[in-house]
């Protein structure tokens, strides 16, 4: 299944995936749950939501930096 | 889909550390009980108050600005205005005034912007240059919060202030705790209660911070529902420097693994912080130069801008 994904902030990408939850997808990324929050279609979504083919996630970075 | 705990409709977010998951009206209905919770038990503020939030244009002062706006309309006797440091990191707070303005705006919240530049002559990316140009051993964040702290409490007191409410959240809090403990600065420990200020010295305004209670990721997720998250995510490019960062990363990764760490640590704080009244009572004077209290003769304020030769003692 194929997913658009990016951290806000940074540029859209496409991956190739088999993860069928959004938790899935983060641990593909290395992305840690406790730092993103996942947003799916502008909104937020629990780590195990079901992807679908074409789901865009944004992953909302918790840490301010500063 | 996980479901929510009270309604069942489809849960935007699970609260590992307590087995319990919420929809988006009542994860907004939970975060407004506990932070009511917070304000109440730890007795944040009176009927009547001048609240000054101390504003950085991040998701957190954003989401404390816009809560305690809320907040106020329900109690007459409440006077809210924001209070912004300008510490002048370029690429940065530029941008975060620009969505501070925005919010304010919209709510419609009287604010004061200040500057290090104004205050001191330099902004901090002139006083980090500085520092190393003399050699000093100082990270940016020591500069910028020494500074920061003194400004806040300063101005907030000018303003005819009567509380200051800082953003802090109980990463920032558990962090900090740690990153004492590390450092063996076990005295500092009683300074991060809920409020502080109130009894040690006549020139500290009360100060309490709003979000003890909530994870950072509870208000990431208030800012993202309320509209209010900053439009462009920019991070401090002095973050990754400092030794918080690694704190920060250690305690995510204890808190995935074993879901109610940062909560633990807040209780054991706590009680420590209880212990421990009574058993440091220095009492702090006042800076022989700015007037501000100092530990010492002088103020670290006044200490810092003579080590970077922008202050004769």
């Amino acid at each position: 299944m194929r997913v658009r994904w990016r951290t806000l902030g940074g540029e859209w990408r496409e991956v190739d995936t088999s993860a069928g939850t959004v938790l899935e997808l983060m641990k593909e990324l290395g992305l840690s749950p406790e730092e993103y929050i996942p947003s799916v279609g502008g909104k937020v979504v629990p780590p195990d939501y079901v992807l679908s083919e074409g789901d865009e996630v944004t992953f909302v970075p918790v840490v301010s930096g500063g | 889909m996980a479901e929510c705990s009270v309604c069942g409709r489809e849960a935007i977010y699970c609260a590992r550390y307590e087995g319990r998951c919420y929809c988006e009206e009542h994860f907004l209905r939970w975060f407004d009980s506990r932070v009511r919770k917070t304000i109440r038990k730890f007795r944040f503020f009176g009927k009547r108050e001048h609240i000054v939030v101390a504003v950085s244009g991040g998701k957190d002062s954003l989401s404390a600005l816009h809560y305690l706006h809320n907040l106020s309309k329900k109690v007459p006797g409440w006077k809210l205005t924001a209070l912004l440091v300008d510490e002048g990191i370029s690429g940065y707070r530029d941008i975060a005034i620009r969505d501070f303005l925005r919010v304010a705006e919209e709510l419609g919240v009287e604010y004061r912007i200040i500057s290090f530049r104004e205050e001191l002559g330099h902004s901090l990316d002139e006083l980090v240059r500085i520092g190393e140009e003399r050699g000093l051993s100082y990270r940016p964040c020591t500069y910028c919060g020494v500074v920061r702290r003194y400004l806040l409490n300063r101005t907030a007191k000018e303003m005819g202030g009567t509380v200051l409410v800082t953003a802090h959240n109980l990463d920032d809090v558990v962090q900090t705790f740690l990153l004492d403990l590390t450092r063996g600065e076990v005295k500092k420990i009683p300074r991060l209660g809920p409020v502080t200020g109130v009894r040690s010295h006549e020139g500290f305004i009360k100060r309490v911070k709003l979000f003890y209670e909530v994870p950072e990721k509870e208000v990431t997720i208030y800012a993202l529902l309320n509209d209010i998250y900053p439009r462009t995510y920019v991070e401090c490019p002095y973050a990754r420097l400092s030794p918080r960062w690694k704190i920060r990363e250690f305690l995510n990764g204890m808190e995935e693994m074993y879901p109610g760490t940062k909560y633990a640590l807040l209780r054991s704080l706590l009680r420590l912080v209880e212990d421990l009244k009574g058993v440091y009572t220095e009492k702090p004077g006042m800076c022989r130069v700015c007037g501000e209290p100092a530990s010492g003769e002088v103020c670290r304020v006044c200490e810092l801008k003579a080590e970077l030769g922008i202050l004769k003692l």
